[in-house]
């Protein structure tokens, strides 16, 4: 069986770095969102006891008053 | 007389009673040893339906490979029954296709998902299959797409694997799936003596908080389809089977799909698992297992998998030279993708190194992430290798 050095080289090292890329891009991305997703949230919170000018904790404990009736 | 016309006593010779032995140890190391049974069981079954003389369930050619099997050949006798689930099922990638689908399904993305390093570990993990396709290329002995076939075992997951051989290398199948499936059962015998060999005690014995942050629900949502779309655009081969494993997870994560997340990674996978495992033992007649390239792939597949967990383990080291708090590199071997031996080796080998160590969710990360980088790795192979 004839063997192609280069071509082999070339899906092997090409391969590799290919895989590399792909993954720390997914990594990327993944954190990319996981950031984003964290800031949202920590928004959020922020904003709903300062819309009804409570802290979290009092907005909290009113929420839970409310559901109680 | 006494129904012995057709006899198959005559036809036993040494190498079928060989094979016929080598189904039976499966077996045996299924039932009795609990080493892979779901998979181990159909296949050494396989094994002995195909090798049994006149049973005619699976028909070769007469240069070894696999007889057309569709539904005409088999109601008319010409073919195997078998023949038909091997073309409708394995050929056609099907079976492992959908397997993946059912994996997915069962798969907790989260630790990856908190910890996207894993990612990287998972590629580094992938080390071993490159360099063994190059000296499996290199020597001569195997073809472009063999090669890669043999090498992706080292990747340690199943369904690419498959998918990969059916289809660059159709003709070294059987040998392939039983090696990649039975050696991942070696999980825990083979990672240990490579882990304690490229690891202190005290890299070991590194720390980890047990908790790495809260994954939230829309994190987990949007994870398997950014994942699909990312690596389908980056390579666009390895789109079924990254597709697919990323379906079930969304089934299983969606929260309103939940049905449809227990039936594939149940009962689903289940049937296929046994139709796979046993079409891919009746891939193994004697005169096709029985040659020295058989044992080449063995000891390839085992070259393979050491280096892959080398890799990770290196690249967890090299990781740490830049990061302020430690991680323990066990994390890095975890990235070959043998869910979850190779996590629970990681997390065996750090506690034994310190037994505050747990370890387990954190290697699970690179676990699944390892998964991941196997199906890139087949679309890669799939991408760059074209036969003539």
């Amino acid at each position: 069986m004839s063997v192609d050095y280069a071509e082999g080289l070339k899906i092997a090292g090409g391969g590799l770095g290919v895989t590399f890329l792909v993954l720390s891009s997914l990594a990327v991305v993944t954190w990319l969102v996981g950031f984003i997703v964290q800031k949202a949230s920590a928004r959020r919170e922020k904003a709903v006891p300062a819309e009804t000018g409570q802290t979290s904790d009092t907005a909290k404990t009113s929420k839970e008053s409310a559901a109680r009736g | 007389m006494f129904g012995l016309y057709d006899s198959a006593f005559a036809l036993l010779d040494w190498q079928i009673l060989l094979m016929l032995a080598i189904g039976g140890l499966l077996i045996y190391l299924g039932i009795v040893k609990k080493m892979e049974p779901l998979l181990l069981v159909p296949i050494g079954f396989g094994v002995i339906l195909v090798n049994l003389p006149l049973a005619g369930l699976m028909i070769y050619t007469p240069e070894g490979t696999v007889a057309p099997g569709g539904f005409g050949e088999v109601l008319e006798g010409e073919t195997g029954v078998l023949n038909l689930l091997f073309h409708y099922g394995i050929a056609s990638e099907l079976i492992p296709l959908l397997i993946f689908l059912g994996v997915g399904a069962m798969i907790d993305f989260s630790p990856a998902i908190a910890r996207p390093i894993s990612f990287v570990f998972g590629a580094a993990a992938q080390f071993g299959v490159f360099v063994v396709f190059l000296i499996a290329y290199f020597s001569g002995l195997f073809n472009l797409g063999e090669a890669a076939s043999v090498g992706i075992i080292g990747g340690s997951d199943g369904p690419p694997t498959v998918i990969l051989t059916a289809a660059l290398a159709p003709a070294i199948l059987g040998p392939v799936t039983l090696v990649a499936y039975a050696y991942m059962a070696l999980v825990p015998i083979i990672q240990p003596p490579i882990i304690r060999l490229l690891t202190s005690k005290k890299e070991r014995s590194i720390y980890m908080k047990p908790q790495v942050r809260q994954v939230s629900n829309i994190e987990v949502v949007l994870f398997p389809i950014i994942v699909f779309v990312t690596a389908a655009l980056l390579v666009p081969k390895s789109a079924p089977l990254v597709g697919m494993l990323m379906f079930g997870n969304l089934l299983r994560v969606s929260g309103v799909t939940k049905r449809l997340a227990d039936a594939a990674g149940g009962v689903f996978i289940d049937v296929l698992t046994f139709l796979l495992g046993l079409t891919v033992g009746a891939l193994m007649p004697a005169a096709i297992f029985l040659r020295t390239e058989t044992l080449l792939i063995v000891s390839l597949a085992i070259l393979a998998f050491i280096l892959s967990t080398a890799g990770g383990l290196m690249m967890a080291k090299f990781v740490n030279l830049f990061l302020k708090e430690k991680i323990n590199p066990l994390l890095g071997s975890a990235g070959v993708s043998a869910v979850p031996m190779a996590a629970r080796v990681a997390q065996k080998e750090g506690q034994r190194a310190n037994p505050r160590n747990f370890l387990l969710m954190h290697a699970m990360g690179p676990n699944m992430a390892g998964a991941i980088a196997t199906s890139v790795v087949a679309g890669i192979f799939l991408g760059m290798i074209v036969l003539e």
